[in-house]
């Protein structure tokens, strides 16, 4: 492989001051600008935020979690329980819902499963969106 | 590394030397704005998680962990499409989607949004490789050795690619042999 373009790769002038324009289009709504790597910033902080508070965790590891409409064969066995992995995901689920505005609430359900998924794998966490 | 403001301060010293770099890198690989943010969130996450490792490393080495783990993040998210095999296809039948949307309105006086959604359908169908070293040059102004140096390639193959990237790319939107579309702003 040559290590310079050759004529045949070589755009003509009028062309490529046409594509740069439309890549310079491009470019101004596709790179991040400082608000948007700020509140990229905020949801990362807000995932690695403080532990779980410990009355929370023994609220949630309870038999509570029946009487909020929720049946044992849609949670994980008691011994898989990890309040701390709960409270991973429903910590930044606050932080996203607020973001909501620009991301468009229609959009919202597919960004919180595909955040969610490489976390839970084929854990059931939809029971535990409910108690967000 | 226990305390949290120290941590803080090599995350944020890291995060603003490279989350644009990253994002650039993950938009290229995947040529999907929403996937390319949340992935940058998961590579941010991990580098939270690795502070206390990464800190004593020199600028080159955290860098190229930054993207290994951005590398690796992207061939999980594939990989969570079921196949590579499968993503591949998925992606390319939204990307079809979206041309086959967008088409009809390029072919109209059309800038703004529609010219953004014609270019992302355009930028999407290059070849990956192709499309990698353009989006790193496009959003960052990057030169060649600088691409090279984030994707372990020689700086004369980045030169090539951007090359045929520019060139295919040109004749996704029709400029080439008077073939071209009326979108001046």
């Amino acid at each position: 492989m040559s290590n310079q373009p050759d004529d045949a790769v070589r755009l003509p002038p009028e062309v490529e001051s046409q594509l740069n324009e439309r890549l310079a289009v491009w470019a101004r709504a596709r790179r991040l600008g400082s608000a948007d790597l700020e509140a990229i910033r905020g949801l990362v902080l807000a995932r690695v935020a403080e532990p779980l508070p410990s009355e929370f965790a023994a609220q949630l590891a309870s038999s509570e979690l029946v009487s909020w409409g929720l049946v044992s064969s849609e949670l994980d066995p008691p011994s898989a329980f990890d309040s701390e992995w709960l409270w991973s995901l429903l910590r930044p689920v606050t932080a996203l819902m607020e973001w909501k505005a620009d991301v468009g609430a229609g959009n919202l359900s597919d960004r919180v499963e595909r955040w969610l998924q490489p976390l839970t794998g084929d854990r059931a966490y939809q029971p535990y969106l409910q108690l967000a | 590394m226990d305390d949290r403001s120290d941590r803080l301060a090599v995350f944020d010293a890291m995060y603003t030397a490279h989350a644009a770099g990253l994002h650039d890198y993950l938009l290229g690989r995947t040529s999907d704005a929403e996937v390319a943010r949340d992935l940058l969130q998961e590579v941010c996450i991990r580098l939270w998680r690795g502070v206390a490792e990464l800190r004593d490393l020199t600028p080159e080495r955290r860098r190229a962990w930054l993207f290994t783990v951005a590398r690796n993040l992207v061939v999980d998210f594939y990989r969570s499409r079921a196949s590579a095999a499968t993503a591949h296809d998925a992606l390319s039948q939204r990307v079809l989607r979206t041309w086959e949307q967008v088409a009809p309105a390029a072919e109209a006086d059309v800038i703004g949004r529609n010219e953004l959604e014609v270019l992302d359908a355009a930028i999407a169908r290059l070849p990956e490789a192709l499309r990698t070293v353009l989006v790193l040059q496009v959003l960052g102004d990057r030169t060649s050795a600088e691409i090279g140096e984030l994707l372990g390639r020689p700086a004369g193959t980045v030169r090539y690619q951007l090359a045929q990237a520019r060139r295919r790319l040109a004749e996704e939107l029709r400029l080439m042999s008077g073939e071209e579309q009326e979108v001046s702003p």
